[in-house]
């Protein structure tokens, strides 16, 4: 005990102040990474949840979400086993949203 | 003036010697830190790389789709009769009439070709969104149409680039007979007979 109350041997300032200048970045870095980690789910969370309604409307094409024209044209190119080939042009409607998209014909071939 | 520092030369006093532990404890501690954050950041770029992934492959299957029920639309809307020793292929309604289109052309040579007992050709659909997709990314889809000796069509499409949906192929069973009718389609679980 005597010894123990004695002994005077330790650690120097500067060795104390390096390992908490360590142990600060260390934590600082394990810090960034959470929140960068929270962020990266927080979008891709955010994105399901956009991408969700948009899914229910193009799986019945019941409809369109956001601000594209709901119509447009699909153009069909046929190729024969001889190589020729031939297209038609289809009217279509848009289901879904802007992020996912199906579509169904409306009009006739021009 | 300094002191000199005590160094313990006995192994036993090395190992039990506190002098310097707290570098030692930080470096440990910046060692986990290190890769707790390294999981951490890998675990939500994997997440958010899988998202990606499947929007990707979503987009891919609506626009696979959408080409096979259009193509399918097209078919169910044909049908064939027996005029003398070979099949005439003909649209049933006005919108189908409209349609004289390479997959009626195509129905017409391969049932015949059915009938006199051979194979038929396949038949490559391209089809692209050329209008009002408002810049967005929709797929192509590469439709292709075969015929077994049944009658009955196969449905296969593929998105060209990115990542592609594995769609299942599409089977229109058909009524023979006299006339030739293709029933809705369904998803083709073995091989055609």
């Amino acid at each position: 005990m005597r010894r123990l109350v004695k002994d005077t041997s330790g650690e120097t300032i500067v060795e104390t102040l390096a390992a908490m200048i360590i142990c600060a970045l260390s934590i600082a870095l394990l810090v960034t990474a959470v929140v960068t980690s929270a962020r990266l789910n927080g979008q891709a969370a955010q994105s399901r949840s956009d991408v969700s309604s948009q899914e229910e409307k193009a799986e019945g094409n019941g409809g369109f979400d956001g601000s594209t024209v709901p119509t447009g044209e699909v153009t069909v190119t046929a190729t024969n086993a001889d190589g020729s080939t031939s297209s038609h042009v289809y009217t279509v409607a848009f289901s879904g949203g802007d992020d996912l998209v199906s579509y169904h014909v409306t009009g006739v071939p021009e | 003036m300094t002191t000199p520092r005590r160094t313990s030369h006995r192994p036993k006093a090395k190992l039990s010697s506190q002098r310097g532990a707290s570098i030692i404890i930080a470096l440990l501690l910046t060692l986990v830190c290190v890769v707790v954050a390294a999981l951490v950041t890998l675990a939500a770029s994997v997440n958010a790389e899988r998202g990606r992934q499947d929007y990707a492959e979503q987009e891919s299957y609506y626009a696979q789709r959408s080409a096979a029920e259009m193509v399918a639309q097209h078919v169910s809307n044909l049908a064939a009769t027996k005029q003398g020793d070979a099949y005439v292929v003909y649209a049933r309604t006005a919108q189908g009439e409209a349609n004289n289109t390479a997959v009626l052309q195509w129905a017409q040579q391969s049932v015949n070709t059915v009938k006199g007992g051979s194979t038929p050709s396949t038949l490559m659909l391209t089809m692209s969104v050329t209008e009002g997709n408002d810049g967005k990314d929709i797929p192509d889809v590469t439709v292709t149409l075969s015929m077994d000796r049944n009658y009955g069509i196969t449905i296969t499409t593929a998105t060209t680039g990115g990542a592609s949906y594995a769609m299942p192929k599409l089977l229109m069973r058909c009524s023979a007979g006299d006339s030739l009718e293709w029933a809705t389609p369904t998803v083709q679980t073995g091989a055609s007979s």
